[in-house]
């Protein structure tokens, strides 16, 4: 049903319920389901996370890019 | 208080087995010198980086979990600062869910095969983050119950945020951001964020026909994200014969309500309209 701009029904997030605790920036395949290929962390309204989850996770993805268990930028 | 604290530090890829443990040594003395301990230190990967670090492409990843005083990160960075074989490090506090979880990780990895020392070890470090939390959780229950007093509105909520229920409005919300229902009407939302019902007006959009109203208005909304009803206004508007505001409307499951109904499904509770559906009945209803 399309609904203003961009259209569709906002997507749910398939690897994380907007319940988590936390997001360990160790687990990176996980973490690496939300970058896009040029090493960019995925907007909410893509993967749509809560606020709350989508916080955990940048801190997350960027923990990970201090120690380079994930990329800065790629490409 | 002492802390939590998680280190991942990456050791040049040269160093062999005995650098690696030279240097977790090095730190575990820093630690302990700092009146730290350190629950685990081990190897925890080697891997390849992400980016190149020092001209290194790959690296020996060592983590270590210790407790301490607000001044461990700090000399567990000057530390490794000083060690050239330490190429990068960060030193994390890990604290809630996590600690509890890390720490019983690093009991079962301890004590692999001993079912009584792990549960112990569960046991007590619930009770010790219960206890924590205590304080905080009374002053919250006090807060809510005062709350939910105050406003005459009952909201049941399934897991959602967002809800916005005004007085003497009820919200059933079922899996759904942005519900806004405003006095004396009833929304029931089952996948639609838009539905806006004004006052007096019942609205059950769970692809049901047949809401029927009599000097309030149902909306009953499947899938349509625009309806718009005034009060004493009646619109289904899913494909249905037999609307008729003012009248009774008779369908398969359908409700009628005047002025004060009763919900029993557990979807609306107002005080002035009722919405019925599914597995509702009315009272006062013309057909059921």
């Amino acid at each position: 049903m399309p609904r203003g701009f961009g259209g569709g029904r906002r997507r749910r997030n398939k690897y994380l319920k907007d319940d988590v605790l936390y997001i360990d920036y160790k687990n990176v395949d996980l973490l690496k389901n939300f970058i896009l290929d040029r090493g960019k962390i995925q907007p909410r309204r893509t993967n749509g996370n809560s606020a709350k989850v989508q916080r955990m996770l940048a801190r997350a993805i960027h923990r990970a890019r201090e120690i380079a268990l994930l990329p800065y930028t790629t490409g | 208080m002492q802390n939590f604290y998680e280190t991942l530090l990456i050791v040049a890829p040269e160093a062999d087995e005995e650098g690696v443990s030279a240097v977790i040594g090095d730190l575990r003395a820093a630690i302990e010198s700092d009146g730290g301990t350190v629950l685990q230190a081990r190897v925890w990967e080697r891997r390849k980086l992400a980016y190149m670090v020092k001209g290194k492409t790959d690296g020996i990843y060592v983590l270590i979990h210790a407790e301490g005083e607000t001044t461990l990160p700090a000399v567990l960075k000057d530390r490794m600062k000083l060690d050239e074989s330490v190429i990068r490090s960060m030193v994390v506090r890990l604290k809630d869910q996590q600690e509890i979880d890390v720490r019983q990780e690093i009991v079962e990895r301890d004590h692999a095969g001993d079912a009584t020392v792990i549960e112990e070890q569960r046991a007590a470090a619930e009770r010790r983050h219960e206890a924590e939390a205590v304080a905080a959780a009374m002053s919250l229950d006090e807060i809510v119950a005062a709350e939910e007093a105050e406003a005459e509105a009952v909201d049941s909520d399934d897991g959602d945020l967002g809800d916005d229920v005004e007085a003497e409005a009820a919200d059933s919300d079922d899996g759904d951001l942005g519900d806004d229902v405003e006095a004396v009407a009833a929304d029931s939302d089952d996948g639609d964020p838009r539905d806006d019902v004004e006052a007096e007006a019942a609205d059950s959009d769970d692809g049901d026909l047949g809401d029927d109203v009599e000097a309030v208005a149902a909306d009953s909304d499947d899938g349509d994200p625009r309806d718009d009803v005034e009060a004493e206004a009646a619109d289904s508007d899913d494909g249905d014969s037999g609307d008729d505001a003012e009248a009774a409307d008779g369908d398969d499951e359908a409700a009628t309500v005047e002025i004060s109904p009763v919900d029993e499904s557990d979807d609306d509770v107002a005080v002035n309209p009722g919405d019925t559906d599914d597995t509702a009945d009315d009272d006062e209803g013309k057909e059921g």
